[in-house]
């Protein structure tokens, strides 16, 4: 099996795994309760003839399979219904709200990689150490306290108490006009949301490393640098590293669902307004549009970010090819 | 060990939960006002205070509690009549009540029923009073039934008048309400919107209740009778924890959250764990496209991200928390059917597998009577292991606001504190958080022990 056939499995992959999230979205809005047409023209006071070229776009009383193959094409299209709350059609509320996800999910990975990477190296090194010890409990912890407790928690200390972060919002109210102020201005409002999220990430991240540098320091080609006599430092940092970083790439795409997740509830705790604030507004109003468009827009990032993994992972490491 | 004491601990207080706490978590409401602070927090807090012993007026002893002043009207505990309540808003005491009748059959009478608090904490927010009243009229007579609080200055504060009335009349309660959280009550009584009990309690000392009687009688009598006296400053400090926003105790609810939270933790798993079994074991064993298809399957829903598929599922199926439990468990298989399909792999080329399929063993017969048990000590691993996912899953949609709404769970206890903006009432947002991290590290420990019991091979790594 060569590189090409490698990829086109990736892709293929992918492709049918958007199909599925989109048949499995079109099950769930069949499944909805109510009309979901009459919902919308109750909530936001339609026309009869607005009504009438709603059931038409969505193909209401056609065929199943009909209706099937048009509710495709329009999320294809980038179409994913009307917001029940806003009433803006979903994507455009959504395109808006990303940005600053991405901005705390990004900004916080980035740094949990790269403080869980240095402790999961050091954990290797030194096993048993405090640091091993410490970082297999915040690898545990990251599974077990939720995040958006943590969230509070932290609000509580950092914002009520002791006043150093605001207690809410992206920017302040009125944001400064100065970019540089407003920059600074931001960093300040998202230093809580990304400090909850590394604190809930890096432990994983570390305890992977960890596990990657063990399995690596166990290879033949490491006993054979030590035996060559090449000292501890070397064969760890030259050696060993390199290779224990490949499966690293796998797991940062793994983690971004998490990620997101856990963004998706921080947000919340903490009026960011991004997604999170939005989804927890839908479930106030019982925007089930809303909530499809997030389930269906996240849920093919997380299978793009997998299949650039894939491919990544597969460029790095050539024993793909012999799989 | 720390992990099994932990869960032994919270399976204790989940089925002690009625012996630990009185109350109910749900709807025992308005056990004091709300938002009520912890009582061991700060004791000038005022607790719950209540100003009358006997409000029912049971006894004909009911009266000793009362200091009385009366001219020309006798005071008498009467057996015969009693506030029987208001069918579906409250319930009376029944029998038994004062009765206040004029003796002369013309003239003027009046009496003060006075009872006597010394106050010794800071301003309250809430008072409300409650008193029931019948006047039974004959002849040409005419009455007035008044609530006054004395306070510490001699100062009297009328809160409310029954105005100057002619005639009978059926068992009644003041309208509007005597209860500072009452607008129209506090319009009238203070002349402004905003203030509240701390107005009639302003500061340390004796304050009294006064329920006074004007009777005129031209030739006739009254009889008035007065039942269910009942005053009561509401609590600022309640309990271990306070109250929520509805004045529910907030202990309460920490406590039979354990019990919900293990239900659902374990049940979800044992779901997501028999799933996995099914799969792993079907697709370990029989190989071939049915492997193939079930891993694929496999690989799709585990990269589907399960939070935000989880809460369209709930918001659309409407959140119960039997549907919670199945779609978390539903949910939850992928990595476990992998672990186990592995381990089926290796455990095929074994001899006993081998023997059993050329003795003629069916498929089924050796997946459940050969390879089951095998594995089966890895999904009880995997059991610990599934819980702490399930139990923050649930948190999570909990907090999102896709609880049961009939269950007051931990999770959504947090969601009340985001919702009503209570972060800084860190006796109602820390607890709730730390019995789900403590209970799910629990399950975290028992299971990297089973682990390390049942596999001993890996016990040097």
């Amino acid at each position: 099996m060569g590189y090409l056939s490698f990829f086109a499995k990736k892709i293929v992959f992918a492709v049918v795994t958007i199909l599925i999230i989109m048949t499995l979205n079109f099950a769930i809005f069949r499944l909805m309760p109510g009309d979901p047409i009459a919902m919308l023209a109750d909530q936001i006071r339609l026309k009869p003839e607005q009504v009438q070229r709603l059931y038409e776009l969505f193909g209401l009383g056609k065929p199943l399979w009909e209706q099937y193959v048009l509710y495709m094409i329009q999320t294809l299209q980038g179409f994913l219904g009307y917001s029940y709350y806003t009433q803006h059609p979903v994507t455009q509320d959504i395109m808006i709200r990303l940005p600053n996800t991405l901005l705390l999910v990004g900004t916080s990975t980035i740094i949990s990689i790269v403080i869980g990477m240095v402790i999961g190296i050091v954990a290797a090194a030194r096993r048993g150490s405090a640091i091993d010890i410490g970082a297999i409990s915040f690898g545990f912890l990251g599974n077990s306290v939720p995040t958006f407790w943590l969230g509070l928690l932290l609000l509580l200390v950092f914002g009520v108490n002791l006043q150093w972060f605001p207690l809410r919002g992206t920017t302040s109210v009125p944001s400064p006009t100065d970019p540089i102020a407003l920059v600074l201005d931001i960093l300040w409002h998202m230093t809580l949301p990304t400090l909850v999220l590394v604190i809930i990430q890096f432990g994983g991240f570390a305890l992977i490393m960890r596990a990657a540098m063990m399995d690596v320091l166990t290879e033949d080609y490491i006993t054979l640098a030590r035996a060559k006599g090449i000292d501890e430092r070397t064969v760890l940092y030259k050696h060993a590293l390199r290779n224990a970083m490949l499966p690293m790439v796998t797991i940062i795409a793994l983690a971004f669902g998490f990620t997101l997740s856990g963004a998706l509830l921080t947000e919340t705790v903490f009026s960011w307004s991004g997604l999170g604030r939005y989804i927890w507004d839908a479930i106030v109003k019982q925007d089930f549009p809303a909530l499809q468009g997030i389930f269906f827009i996240i849920s093919v990032m997380v299978v793009v970010a997998n299949l650039f993994a894939d491919l990544v992972y597969g460029l790095l490491d050539p024993r793909v090819k012999h799989d | 060990m720390a992990g099994l004491i932990l869960f032994l601990i919270f399976i204790a207080i989940g089925l002690l939960a009625p012996l630990i706490t009185p109350y109910d978590p749900q709807y025992s409401m308005q056990l004091a006002n709300f938002r009520a602070k912890p009582e061991w927090l700060d004791a000038s807090i005022p607790p719950n205070i209540y100003y009358v012993e006997d409000s029912g007026f049971t006894t004909s002893n009911s009266l000793e509690e009362w200091q009385i002043t009366t001219s020309g009207i006798s005071v008498n505990w009467s057996s015969d009549e009693g506030y029987p309540g208001i069918a579906l808003v409250e319930k009376g005491s029944g029998q038994g009540s004062i009765e206040l009748a004029t003796i002369n059959p013309a003239g003027e009478g009046s009496v003060t029923l006075g009872k006597t608090l010394s106050y010794n904490f800071n301003p309250p927010h809430r008072f409300s009073v409650h008193i029931a009243y019948l006047a039974v009229v004959t002849g040409d007579a005419s009455w007035q039934a008044q609530v006054i609080l004395k306070q510490t200055t001699g100062n009297e504060l009328l809160l409310w008048s029954s105005g100057t009335q002619h005639g009978t009349v059926d068992w009644s309660i003041p309208k509007p309400q005597i209860d500072t959280n009452d607008a129209t009550f506090r319009l009238r009584l203070f002349k402004d919107l905003l203030a509240d009990a701390s107005k009639l309690f302003p500061v340390k000392g004796d304050y009294t209740l006064i329920v006074k009687l004007i009777a005129t009688t031209q030739s006739g009598s009254v009889k008035f009778y007065v039942d269910d006296i009942s005053a009561r400053i509401w609590g600022e400090s309640f309990g271990y924890l306070g109250t929520d926003n509805y004045g529910r105790d907030i202990f309460t609810q920490l406590v039979y959250g354990s019990r919900i939270s293990i239900l659902i933790g374990v049940f979800s798993a044992v779901i997501a764990v028999a799933l996995g079994l099914l799969v792993g074991l079907t697709s370990g064993y029989v190989g071939g496209w049915v492997d193939e298809l079930l891993m694929r399957f496999n690989d799709i829903l585990l990269t589907i991200p399960g939070l935000p598929l989880l809460i369209v599922l709930t918001a659309v199926m409407g959140p119960s928390i039997i549907s919670v439990i199945i779609l978390i468990g539903f949910l939850g298989w992928m990595g476990i059917a992998r672990l186990i399909r592995s381990q089926v792999l290796s455990l095929k080329t074994k001899a006993f597998v081998e023997a059993a399929r050329a003795s003629g063993g069916g498929t089924w017969h050796i997946i459940g009577k050969h390879l089951l048990p095998n594995v089966i000590t890895m999904a009880y691993t995997q059991l610990a292991l599934t819980v702490p996912g399930a139990i923050v899953t649930e948190a999570a949609l909990s907090f999102l606001g896709l609880g049961d709404p009939f269950l007051q769970t931990w999770g959504k206890m947090l969601h009340d504190v985001q919702y009503y903006g209570a972060v800084s009432e860190w006796w109602w947002a820390i607890p709730p958080g730390l019995c789900i991290a403590l209970l799910s590290m629990a399950f975290v420990f028992i299971g990297y022990a089973m682990d390390d019991i049942l596999n001993p091979k890996l016990r040097n790594r």
